[in-house]
């Protein structure tokens, strides 16, 4: 019941100290403009994959519960526009963010305790929508359709947290952080009994679990992930708007996950990076005002060929999923 | 009707108190989904150690007759009794922890864990502090039960080895596995043969053989080989009603079993 | 891991592919200008993206992509009306095609985006393509960011006057919908209008109403009109159902009310079209002789265009022309960290299509003129006409700034001044 095997580990390290050494070889849009921004979806894209993954939940209410964290520090923060009467620290206006995506999460999960497939889709997707009008709508506490700007982030080891290796730096921390959280929680009791939910939720409750406070500390567990992600896209973003939790944002997100592959935490990253890489040259490649059409193309692609994303399709192609599916590894569902 | 006294002398029973009462009494119980008369009447009495397999043709109850005994359809009418307790009206968990563990006719496993991770959900789930954010360690005395109920039902060898990959007889032997990890007193099997090739059944028949003797078992079964061997004692069903309660020396004998059996049931 | 190695390498191969294409357009030569540009191409707003992209093109046309002797390279990105996706477009086009200039964006939270990058960034400059929120140029304004279109409340310039003093209407219902650019618009109007005399119902409704049933019994019996400051779709469903409860009051519009949805829909609401005054920057018929060829170049130029230039078209066309003025009058010079051209930039003076005057203000926010226009029926189609104009309108509406800027931000209520009884 280890977390990788040791091959695992190795080839995770060689990645994150390829990942590491970046700085170096990449220009500066690509640290930040391309791998940074894919890293920070990604976070929000791997609370998707954690629950599909290892709960056989797909929740859209992901892109939501990073929105209430990015609200959240966005009207703490001393620096936004227009200024808030409840402007703190940076430094305390983060954790509270992610605490509130947190608990946002866990009231996701009580909301959606009875449901499962189309209608668990069906009722987070209500949420988004709901909370995203409600956030353009409000006036008093969301600055409406314009958002709250000017969302600029800490500064760290004295350089502006917008300074392109330190962005890039604290999102790949934090990536690497809640990667590894991930992979060691469905490794804990709690974990094993998720999965269990997955493959029989009334066996689970016949062996004497509890599986509707699992179903909420697994949502509660998203909206934690979701909402690191959503602290550091607000950053980037300089600020938030009800776009950045709209229909298209929930379903870009949504995208990464499934292009990328929900079998495995690493999909979700996968996905982010593709998703990143089309979405900023897809104009550059192909005609100007048609690039959505290429977009769209390339992810019926890949769902096509491989309706378990980017991931399943390597499995295919080099056969190692057979051999190596008996130890670990994603269940597709 | 009760084999008590010729038990006693092997038995270690689990409690002063079950040595003297049956391990299980059911009393006119009666279930039924709407008009259909699903289980009728039936009243049998085991005792604590017992081994009994109930026979009978497809539709005659018996899984229904578990399924009132660990609550995941209680009865509609009469009463049981766990080793003296009444518990008619309990919730399945709580039969559970009373001491009452099952297997199902189809598997319920969990496909996506090892054998090992199966079994020790199943040990956690019969423990107090369930929800736990902290990983099993080396030390964890939950996962070192895992590990001696793997090896009791013979999976130890693909303790690592994800269920989706094994075999029907080694998913059966799992199941027993799980059915014991919560150290029940009274353990019921129901059809742990059905489905299984004639070079897997026995492996099965001799992990049944094995199981403590104190321990009292129910087994359904629809092969004679596997139940006869295994049981004490013989209760046959038909239209959710006993028809015969009898020993697994005579029962072969028996006229309506011969009826039902080469009358083209099986 | 093969798996995870396999992406790896996919990813590493895409990479390197998308490396070597951008390394072609990333050779910068020294005499080449930069000029990236974003529209919204996708999402509701994409035929008025379309319509800036080709104002745009005439204006580079005009002086053939060429600044004494200096190449213009045109990058063109597409946002979908939304600020993370413009902030994003703006990052490529600054950081990886490494622009000098960006023309752009379309739509407000869009514009106050940028606003907050072009802060960011040294010896870049980004200008406003055809955004209009007050806020962009009013509070917290960025050096590198410049504004040569007018905004929502200077649209609403001399309609209060015209209105209270002209119409001699006293007391107005405002049905506006819930949102920034409405109460921006609603400012404008009402600072004029309540500083005359005149007394304002407000009635709020959420973006996107369908049912205005409760909003039209709740105009007050006195009101001699009507102020519609809602989207397209939105003021559709107000003037039809306000035609068919029978209501007669004269219509005021605000800027994006009379615009092509409402123009060519056919249906009951039509009565209450012809003649419904508003104001803005531009009005499909004036008889400048500058608007006039400008329309007719257009026309030559897009056949598959619009009959008439957008408000986009024009305000794209207005921002790339003050780009390319200010780029002619440092001669191309970019260097310095753009200290010259922004200077000068901020200097330029010249007249729009409208044959208005553009002027920038120390915010780097155009001061102009603006139209008085109503609706008339031009052989068949309902068209917008300009009958009046106010000239030289600053973003604080005449005022001192210090005395607008204590007027604090428009909201539901501000400024307000509600009838007597």
């Amino acid at each position: 019941m280890s977390l990788m095997s040791r091959s695992h580990w190795i080839l995770t390290a060689l990645v994150l100290a390829i990942l590491v050494s970046m700085p170096l070889l990449l220009p500066d849009f690509w640290l930040s403009g391309i791998l940074g921004r894919s890293l920070i979806y990604g976070i929000v894209a791997l609370s998707i994959t954690f629950l599909a993954s290892y709960g056989g939940f797909i929740s859209l209410a992901q892109t939501m519960l990073a929105g209430i964290a990015g609200y959240t520090v966005a009207i703490l923060a001393p620096t936004a526009i227009p200024a808030s009467a409840s402007a703190v620290s940076y430094w305390l206006a983060m954790p509270l963010a992610v605490l509130a995506a947190t608990l946002a999460g866990a009231v996701v999960g009580l909301i959606a305790i009875r449901t499962r497939d189309i209608y668990l889709l069906m009722i987070t997707l209500a949420l988004a929508v709901g909370f995203s009008l409600f956030a353009q709508s409000n006036i008093d506490w969301f600055n409406g359709y314009e958002g709250i700007r000017n969302v600029v982030g800490p500064d760290l080891f004295g350089l502006p947290f917008r300074t392109h290796a330190v962005f890039y730096y604290v999102s790949l921390t934090l990536a690497a952080l809640l990667y590894v959280l991930v992979l060691y929680v469905v490794r804990t009791p709690f974990g094993l009994v998720l999965q269990g939910i997955r493959d029989n939720p009334r066996r689970v409750a016949a062996l004497g679990y509890n599986v509707a406070v699992h179903r909420i500390a697994a949502f509660a567990m998203a909206g934690f992930i979701a909402g690191c992600g959503g602290v550091l896209i607000t950053f980037y973003n300089i600020g938030i708007t009800p776009g950045s939790i709209g229909m298209t944002a929930t379903v870009n997100v949504l995208v990464m996950s499934v292009i990328g592959g929900l079998g495995h935490p690493v999909g979700a990253f996968i996905g982010a990076v593709i998703f990143t890489l089309i979405d900023t040259f897809a104009a550059t490649i192909y005609d100007r005002d048609r690039f959505n059409t290429l977009i769209g193309l390339v992810f019926l692609g890949i769902v096509v060929a491989s309706p378990d994303g980017v991931l399943g399709l390597g499995k295919r192609l080099t056969g190692w999923g057979k051999r190596k599916d008996t130890e670990d590894g994603g269940t597709p569902h | 009707m009760l084999d008590t006294t010729t038990r006693k002398g092997r038995t270690e029973a689990p409690g002063p108190k079950a040595s003297m009462t049956p391990a299980l009494v059911t009393e006119n119980v009666a279930r039924s989904f709407g008009a259909l008369k699903a289980v009728s009447n039936v009243s049998i009495t085991i005792a604590p150690g017992e081994r009994r397999a109930i026979l009978g043709p497809n539709g005659a109850g018996k899984t229904t007759l578990f399924n009132t005994i660990c609550g995941d359809h209680p009865p509609t009418a009469g009463r049981i009794l766990l080793f003296g307790e009444d518990i008619t009206h309990l919730q399945p968990h709580r039969r559970a922890r009373l001491g009452i563990g099952r297997t199902y006719q189809s598997s319920l496993l969990f496909d996506g864990l090892s054998v090992l991770e199966n079994l020790y959900l199943a040990v956690r789930g019969a423990m107090p502090g369930r929800l736990s954010l902290w990983k099993a360690g080396h030390d964890d005395p939950a996962l070192a039960k895992a590990r001696r109920l793997a090896e009791q039902v013979r999976v130890d060898t693909i303790a690592q080895a994800r269920i989706q990959s094994l075999s029907h007889g080694q998913r059966r032997q799992v199941e027993v596995g799980m059915a014991l990890a919560s150290d029940p007193r009274l353990l019921m099997l129901d059809e742990p043969a059905a489905g299984l090739s004639a070079a897997e059944r026995p492996e099965l028949v001799k992990l049944i053989r094995d199981l403590p003797r104190e321990l009292t078992l129910i087994l359904i079964e629809h092969d004679m080989d596997v139940a006869l061997p295994n049981s004490d004692k013989v209760t046959v069903m038909k239209d959710g009603e006993v028809v015969v309660d009898s020993t697994p020396d005579r029962i072969a004998d028996d006229p309506l079993v011969q009826a039902i059996y080469l009358g083209g049931e099986h | 891991m093969l798996r995870k190695k396999l992406a790896l390498k996919t990813a590493t191969a895409l990479a390197a592919g998308l490396f070597a294409l951008a390394g072609v357009t990333a050779a910068t030569a020294q005499d080449v200008i930069k000029l990236g540009s974003i529209t919204t191409l996708e999402g509701p707003f994409a035929t008025g993206g379309q319509d800036a992209y080709r104002a745009m093109e005439m204006a580079l046309e005009e002086i053939d992509y060429t600044i004494d002797g200096k190449k213009i390279e045109w990058i063109r990105e597409s946002s979908n009306a939304q600020a993370d996706v413009a902030l994003a477009r703006a990052r490529k086009l600054i950081e990886q095609d490494n622009v000098d200039i960006i023309v752009g964006p379309l739509s407000g939270a869009e514009g106050i985006a940028l606003r907050d990058y072009s802060r960011t960034l040294e010896g870049k400059t980004i200008v406003n393509g055809s955004s209009g929120a007050a806020d962009t140029t009013l509070r917290d304004a960025s050096p590198n960011f410049f504004r040569f279109s007018t905004e929502g409340t200077q649209w609403m310039a001399g309609l209060g006057n015209h209105v209270y003093k002209d119409m001699n209407v006293g007391h107005v219902a405002l049905v506006a919908a819930d949102y920034a650019f409405p109460y921006a618009q609603a400012m404008g109007f009402m600072l004029e209008y309540c500083e005359a005399g005149g007394a304002v119902t407000k009635l709020w409704s959420p973006l996107n109403t369908t049912d205005f049933g409760s909003i039209i019994a709740n105009i007050p019996q006195d009101a001699g009109a009507i102020v519609l400051i809602q989207g397209g779709t939105d003021a559709l469903a107000f003037l039809t159902q306000y035609a068919e409860a029978g209501g007669d009051l004269p219509i005021i519009g605000g800027s994006i009310t009379a615009d092509q949805t409402l123009l060519s829909a056919r249906g009951p609401h039509q009565r209450l079209m012809e003649g419904m005054l508003a104001a803005g920057p531009i009005a499909d018929l004036n008889e400048d002789p500058m608007w006039v060829e400008w329309v007719a170049a257009y026309r030559e130029r897009f056949p598959d265009g619009f009959d008439s230039p957008s408000i986009h078209a024009f305000n794209y066309y207005t921002n790339t022309k003050a780009v390319l003025l200010a780029l002619d009058e440092v001669d191309g010079d970019l260097s310095d960290g753009q200290k010259a051209f922004q200077a000068a930039l901020a200097k330029v003076e010249f007249k729009n299509p409208m044959g208005a005057n553009v002027r920038l203000d120390e915010n780097r926010q155009a001061i102009s003129d603006i139209f008085l226009t109503r609706i008339v029926d031009d052989g068949g189609t309902l068209r917008t006409e300009a009958f009046g104009k106010t000239e030289g309108v600053t973003q604080t509406m005449g005022m001192d700034r210090e005395a607008f800027l204590a007027l604090g931000a428009p909201s539901r209520d501000n400024p307000d001044c509600p009838p007597a009884n």
